[in-house]
């Protein structure tokens, strides 16, 4: 049987994607078990608490993970929670700006309430460094403030002294992959530690929640969506999930397709064979 | 002696006292370790930059014998330059870097990753056969977690997002946990192979 | 439809990448395909060297804090790969960078990736889902018994354990397809969006 050709499939899947994106069908979602936990463990922070997000990901994953971002420092500054920014890839500090955004959109004020510190190198022996000893690592903020005169940063001298530690994680490809900072701030340091990661990422992330290691796991988009539904703050997350729905349901017709065709085409070559 | 035996003796040395000081209670040992620890993001921060050396040298090659398609090697130096003036001499927050990386670089990148959907598309179609009882396994698998995880699977049966979910938490992650623990033992055996000096591969090379 | 060059910009570059698989490579793809390589690899210097000032110039020159001038001189020699007389002093910091991480690694990963791991699976069997758990890590792991001696022991009646591993792991790879697949369709949509909302301006989302 002819195959389709590639670029049919191509154009087929953009037009999918499209269309829901120019007329959305709203269709409803549920809230799964993980991002309530996860929600529960921001939910706990106190009032004047310090949060430290990492931005561990770069231009592919912006579409994922910015949208979980943005619900976090939201939900965070619904807590009054202070919050260091800070990126163990070079790219990430230029998506914690256009994140923290929302902040000063929030009424909080850059360098009272939250900061960017920006990109530290090493990945893992930079998350260990700056793990026991923070200001040596992080001497100035991404806009060169020194972190002396900066009041968030005020009593922070090491990994202990954030009541959590959440990196939003691309995986392979990135400095400081979900591995490393499970091994330096659970088990080193042994703070609580959340990850935000893509899709992609997901499922070989899922061991660490299991074991207790990580105290939430945020995965892609859905999760993303799902964060919103929670804050009653839909966003670009939840705008996306109809595009979602669409594309994975020419793929699942795709993959009907090429089993079918593959089982007559079996079939026609066996009768052949016996004929 | 320095072209091998002392990055050796370095690496050995380094690598057991970074192991040491966190087990063995003893100050000088751990203010040496930590000291060391310290230095890297400093030390890495010169690897960011030296990691983009070869890509000039690969294009600066490509325009000096102007070989075919040199040009689109100087649009790429172009574009650097103009990243460096800018970032170096006014800052990464000004309107003309953020320019420079939000309407130039994160629509390339963005797309650039995005067209892998098409390929996957493509290759569901293609390639997604349930031939045998591992491939079918593989693909009962794959279609109940991506219709569980969007809405469209809620829409099908209220079921469906938690059969996907289950899958996820329970058989794929013990699945997943057997490659975790997998690939912990090779990656614990490859930092001790480092630390004892079997594995030499990051003094390989540069003769 | 929007009316600032910026977008106009940001979605000719779109649609001129999408070219590569719509079309075929052409020069108006390689074009963007170069420029945004020269962005990126521009952006690791700046950074790079931001990172340096801040963290090991400025304490060094102005403050006085003289014990940085040794992680300056390790990352100094990192440039010596590219000077073939005085390649090898490259090895030095390499060997004091790659000890570090190994060193890291190993305290760490022991408890993170193996004894935490083997602790979180040993369930008591009190449910399905545990013993499924239980179940699944016990044959995956016997998939991957490849000396000889262990082999041998799993031939017979037991060699339906591997089969049985093999099995959970082509679950967890069916798993990992559908998000993968939910992960790179996000991406596309995220293009898609932003030609049909901020370009064309035809979305009726906000």
């Amino acid at each position: 049987m002819k195959s389709i050709n590639p670029k049919i499939i191509y154009v087929l899947i953009l037009l999918v994607v499209a269309i829901p994106l120019v007329r959305p069908f709203g269709l409803p979602m549920m809230v799964m078990k993980p991002t309530r936990d996860f929600y529960a463990v921001v939910d706990k922070i106190q009032p004047g608490d310090t949060v430290m997000m990492s931005w561990d990901y770069a231009a592919g994953s912006d579409v994922e993970l910015g949208p979980i971002a943005n619900s976090l420092l939201i939900h965070l500054a619904r807590k009054d929670a202070k919050i260091v920014a800070v990126s163990s890839i070079p790219d990430g500090p230029m998506f914690a700006e256009a994140s923290l955004k929302v902040l000063e959109g929030l009424g909080k004020v850059y360098g009272e309430d939250f900061v960017n510190l920006g990109f530290f190198a090493g990945g893992e022996s930079g998350i260990a460094a700056w793990a026991e000893n923070f200001k040596s690592v992080f001497r100035a903020d991404w806009r060169k403030t020194p972190v002396e005169q900066i009041p968030v940063l005020k009593g922070i001298e090491k990994a202990q002294d954030f009541a959590l530690i959440v990196s939003m994680n691309t995986g392979p490809g990135g400095y400081g992959v979900p591995d490393a900072w499970v091994r330096q701030i659970h088990v080193a340091e042994k703070v609580p530690l959340a990850l935000a990661v893509t899709a992609i990422m997901g499922p070989q992330t899922q061991p660490y929640l299991q074991s207790g290691q990580i105290q939430g796991l945020l995965i892609g988009l859905r999760s993303a969506a799902e964060y919103e539904k929670l804050l009653e703050n839909p966003g670009i997350a939840t705008a996306q999930m109809d595009a979602q729905s669409a594309a994975h349901a020419v793929i699942l017709a795709l993959i009907v397709i090429g089993n079918v065709t593959y089982l007559l085409d079996r079939k026609n070559k066996n009768k052949g064979a016996s004929a | 002696m320095l072209k091998r035996t002392l990055p050796l003796a370095l690496t050995v040395f380094v690598g057991f006292l970074i192991v040491f000081e966190y087990f063995v209670d003893i100050p000088a040992l751990h203010s040496a370790g930590s000291a060391i620890t310290g230095w890297m993001p400093l030390i890495q921060s010169f690897a960011v930059v030296t990691g983009t050396i070869n890509l000039i040298a690969v294009h600066g090659h490509s325009v000096r014998t102007k070989r075919q398609g040199w040009y689109y090697s100087l649009v790429l130096f172009v574009f650097l330059a103009a990243t460096v003036i800018v970032g170096l001499g006014q800052g990464t927050t000004v309107p003309a870097y953020r320019f420079l990386y939000d309407k130039i670089l994160i629509p390339c990148s963005s797309t650039m990753a995005g067209m892998t959907a098409f390929f996957i598309a493509s290759a569901s179609y293609r390639a997604f056969r349930a031939t045998n009882t591992d491939s079918a396994l593989l693909l009962i698998s794959a279609g109940l977690v991506m219709l569980g995880r969007v809405p469209i699977g809620e829409f099908v049966s209220v079921k469906m997002p938690d059969v996907a979910q289950w899958i996820m938490d329970i058989p794929s992650m013990a699945g997943q946990r057997v490659f975790l623990v997998c690939a912990g033992i090779g990656y614990i055996s490859l930092c001790l192979r480092t630390i004892v000096g079997i594995n030499r591969t990051h003094l390989s090379g540069n003769e | 439809m929007s009316t600032s060059p910026d977008v106009w910009l940001a979605a000719f570059l779109t649609l001129a990448m999408f070219s590569l698989a719509i079309y075929k490579e052409n020069p108006v793809y390689r074009v963007a395909e170069h420029a945004f390589i020269g962005i990126g690899a521009g952006h690791a210097i700046v950074t790079g060297i931001q990172s340096i000032q801040t963290s090991g110039w400025n304490p060094l020159v102005k403050d006085g804090e003289y014990a940085l001038i040794i992680p300056m001189i390790l990352g100094l020699l990192l440039f010596t790969k590219y000077v073939k007389p005085v390649s090898h002093l490259s090895r030095i910091t390499m060997a004091i960078v790659v000890a570090t991480g190994a060193g890291l690694g190993l305290r760490g990963a022991v408890q993170a990736q193996l004894l935490n791991q083997i602790s979180a699976t040993f369930l008591s069997l009190n449910s399905f889902n545990n013993l499924i758990i239980v179940l699944g890590f016990v044959v995956g792991t016997s998939y991957f018994l490849f000396t000889k001696r262990y082999t041998r022991a799993l031939e017979g009646p037991v060699g339906i354990l591997p089969k049985l591993g093999r099995w959970f792991l082509m679950i967890a790879f069916g798993a990992s397809f559908g998000n993968a697949s939910m992960g790179f369709l996000s991406m596309l949509i995220g293009r898609a969006l932003f030609l049909v909302r901020d370009w064309l301006g035809i979305s009726n989302l906000f």
